[in-house]
């Protein structure tokens, strides 16, 4: 049975049309790449899944309840947790306060000290401890998006949704963060992964869903998706890894 | 003309006491505004009505005063849910609460001088002597003069500036309306839920303007355009306080009252109250200053 199961989902910003009919699915365990180019409404279907924004149409399913109403704070306690393309920590926490804040009162709620204590865990799981006690303005971009990984991590998710947790690092501290993704799946948890850069995402994605223009344009195990013409034809008529 | 330095300490003093229960009235507004982004001029119509609903249990059903709040907590608590539950239906910008909390201010007024009259109503002659009738400062320290009404004051404020401060700083629902206070969307998505503790915190904010409004119905003779005395002193201190910042409120709100006394010894005391706006004033000019002053040092620590 799947953890996720997205059916028709249809989303309009007045008049424009950021996802029409989009059916997505994710098992428990695995890692699902989206791709797609700038605009096609990766971001937008994330929000709809995570209850940042409610849909125009369509059904989300989660753990095998509809949750297509279901507030943002229902989904998170429920298990769905959410990365933002650009990090948005809270200013005035520092980064510790940041991550304890989700472990506070996320799925498993608890008190202070103790959602400290597992902050400084998951911290130290991606490489932040020693930024622990700092303000976030000090961080750089690269550990921002890792604070971002922590906080939903901290939030102890079934399913975590990382919306392009390494654009803009460089080789070495993209290869740290795909090995953290990696690590998110040996724990036991989904990850619905978006990604500019396709082979990145080739590399670690059980399977991938490829959007175009907000509908579904291909999706299947990495080989498959990027060796379909259309995919092909969409990332600008190039081979994909050009 | 000279002062003694006992009657400066005198004026000093009941500056302090009077500030206390603007401290308390502010408050709320401080809390109001701060974490919930609503500038609620209409905290101040509470503390009136909180003050002639004193008045009308004490003298129609001669109940005890403190008594009178365990009705007019528990209201103005349900009061303030239902105003942030409306703020809510409408999906309200600040301006809107802005206009919306002005426009009930303007109508609490007529309402109050309709069921009360505009007239001056005065709860002090029929208060017992204990009440009333000053009381020196126990030996060792100055010989100065205090009304138990003014005490009575001091404690309020104290007690709830100090839960105010403690439930914000310390507690895991103060931890939760930090996190929505900077960025409720995150919040949320960080599973607080935000619908529910906006509401306790618009609740709790109004409740403390029944125990301010039972205060001033003790303190001071009642009409309907207090609010408007008020308002100069309630709202600057919660400025220079520090927005969402209780205890701030209080220290300058006592410090405004003593300078507003101070300034009556030696000044004609009408042009009191403008002395708040100038310390505003003042404030608002040298912000900009001391914020390059802030950014110099930090960035020459972090350079
Ligand atoms: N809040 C909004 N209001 C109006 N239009 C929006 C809003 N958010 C997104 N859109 C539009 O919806 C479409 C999809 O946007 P979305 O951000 O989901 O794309 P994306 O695939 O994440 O793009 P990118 O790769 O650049 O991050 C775009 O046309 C965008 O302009
Ligand atoms: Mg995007």
């Amino acid at each position: 049975m799947s953890l996720l199961r997205c059916r028709g989902v249809t989303k309009r910003f007045g008049g424009v049309k950021a996802l029409s009919e989009v059916d997505l699915e994710v098992a428990a365990g695995e890692i699902v790449g989206l791709v797609g180019p700038n605009g096609s409404g990766k971001t937008t279907l994330l929000s709809t899944i995570a209850g940042s924004l409610p849909v125009t149409a369509g059904t989300i399913e989660f753990d095998g309840r509809d949750i297509t109403r279901a507030s943002a704070h229902r989904r998170a306690h429920a298990g769905i947790a959410r990365t933002f393309q650009v990090p948005r920590p809270l200013g005035s926490f520092t980064v510790e306060e940041n991550v304890a804040t989700a472990s506070m009162f996320g799925r498993h709620a608890t008190g202070r000290a103790a959602a400290l204590d597992r902050a400084r865990d998951v911290l130290k799981a991606v490489g932040l401890a020693a930024h622990a006690g700092h303000a976030v303005d000090s961080l750089t971009l690269h550990e921002r998006k890792f604070l971002e990984i922590a906080r939903a991590v901290a939030l102890d998710p079934a399913l975590i949704l990382l919306d392009e947790v390494l654009g803009g690092l460089n080789p070495s501290e993209a290869a740290l963060g795909m090995e953290l993704i990696a690590s998110l799946r040996e724990r036991g948890m989904a990850v619905i992964y978006i990604e500019h850069n396709v082979r990145a995402v080739s590399t670690l994605a059980d399977r991938m869903y490829v959007l175009n223009q907000g509908q579904n344009l291909a999706d299947g195990t990495p080989a498959d998706v990027l060796n379909d013409p259309r995919v092909i034809e969409a990332y600008l008529g190039g081979p994909v890894d050009a | 003309m000279s002062v003694s330095s006992l009657a400066l300490a005198q004026t000093l003093l009941n500056g302090a006491l009077l500030g206390c229960l603007f401290g308390s009235i502010a408050l709320g507004l401080s809390v109001k505004w701060g974490h919930l982004g609503v500038a609620d001029f209409f905290h101040l119509s509470l503390t009136l009505l909180g003050a002639y609903l004193t008045y009308s249990l004490v003298t129609e059903l001669l109940w005890d005063p403190f008594l009178t709040l365990a009705v007019t907590v528990p209201a103005f608590f349900v009061v303030g849910v239902g105003v942030q539950y409306l703020f809510h239906l409408i999906d309200a910008q600040p301006f809107t609460t802005l206009l919306i909390t002005f426009a009930l201010f303007i109508v609490t007024e007529s309402v109050v001088s309709m069921i009360w009259s505009p007239d001056l109503l005065n709860l002090r002659p029929l208060l017992a002597d204990g009440f009333t009738t000053s009381i020196r400062l126990p030996d060792p320290l100055p010989r100065l003069a205090v009304q138990p009404i003014d005490l009575v004051a001091l404690v309020c404020a104290a007690l709830m500036v100090g839960l105010a401060t403690y439930a914000l700083r310390s507690t895991r629902a103060g931890r939760a309306v930090q996190a929505m206070r900077q960025d409720a969307a995150i919040a949320e998505t960080l599973g607080v839920r935000v619908l529910p503790l906006t509401l306790a915190v618009s609740g709790l904010a109004a409740a403390t303007a029944a125990v301010a409004g039972m205060v001033v119905s003790l303190r001071m003779p009642l009409t309907p355009t207090l609010p408007l005395q008020w308002i100069g002193v309630v709202v600057v201190a919660t400025m220079l306080g520090g927005l969402g910042r209780p205890l701030g409120a209080l220290v300058a709100a006592v410090v405004l009252m003593m300078i507003q006394n101070a300034w009556s010894l030696w000044f004609p005391p009408q042009w009191a109250p403008a002395v708040t706006f100038g310390v505003l004033f003042l404030f608002l000019a040298l912000q900009p200053l001391t914020r390059l002053a802030r950014e110099r040092i930090t960035s020459g620590r972090t350079a």
